[in-house]
């Protein structure tokens, strides 16, 4: 559903980070983040979480699998390029009340993800295609 | 899809014409009203076919430019859409 509304261009889609875990979600979060670095954030995080190590050998291997460079991804992860965005996310989440995972906002409104929610997506989503009917005709 | 539609309509047409064409010729050269009506009508289907299986292969090709344009990091789809859909996530 959320495919279909971004590829007609009706919605834009964000992944924040949230970090309960401690130690081991900021290195998760920052492997991610160095996957991007190399072009391939939706690719690393697509299969990052089909993984269940999370740890910096097995982001590692994960990089070296999907043939990015391997010796850079370990600098990034090492030296922690993307500490400030990733605990920033985390910090800007927990200020506006926002601590269970998943969480969906929609318009900076929302919350766990529920029956209701969706319900609120499709509204949203049948509202702005009929608007847009109505601008073609 | 859009190929076959295309080829489809072209036959078509082309076996009407074949026909209409026959007809005329065994008919001493002179051919009615109704058979130069159906070639027409037939060219004309053809012609439309042709061209709306040309509009929706160049609509299909502005949208996947437009998704490939908008896949950036960590977010998915047009800066300026309407709608804003924030997942907040942990991995572990």
């Amino acid at each position: 559903m959320i495919d279909e509304l971004v590829r007609t261009g009706l919605a834009r889609f964000e992944y924040q980070h949230i970090l309960n875990h401690g130690p081991p979600s900021v290195a998760a979060a920052l492997a991610t983040e160095c996957g991007g670095d190399q072009g391939r954030w939706w690719d690393f995080h697509d299969h990052y979480m089909t993984t269940n190590d999370f740890s910096r050998d097995g982001a590692i291997a994960l990089a070296a699998s999907l043939s990015l460079d391997a010796e850079e991804f370990a600098q990034c992860l090492d030296n922690e390029v993307h500490l400030d965005l990733v605990e920033g996310q985390h910090r800007t989440a927990a200020q506006a009340g926002i601590n269970r995972t998943p969480t969906i906002r929609i318009n900076g409104e929302g919350g766990a993800v529920s029956d209701a929610l969706i319900e609120q997506v499709l509204e949203i989503a049948a509202q702005l295609e009929s608007q847009a009917g109505e601008g073609e005709s | 899809m859009n190929q076959r539609r295309i080829w489809a309509g072209l036959i078509a047409f082309a076996a009407v014409a074949a026909v209409a064409t026959l007809v005329a010729a065994c008919g001493g050269g002179a051919e009615s009203e109704p058979e130069q009506t159906a070639a027409q009508a037939a060219g004309q289907t053809a012609q439309a076919e042709q061209a709306a299986a040309q509009a929706e292969q160049v609509e299909s090709a502005e949208q996947d430019a437009r998704v490939q344009v908008v896949r950036g990091r960590a977010a998915l789809g047009d800066p300026a859409a309407p709608v804003l859909i924030q997942e907040y996530s942990d991995f572990l």
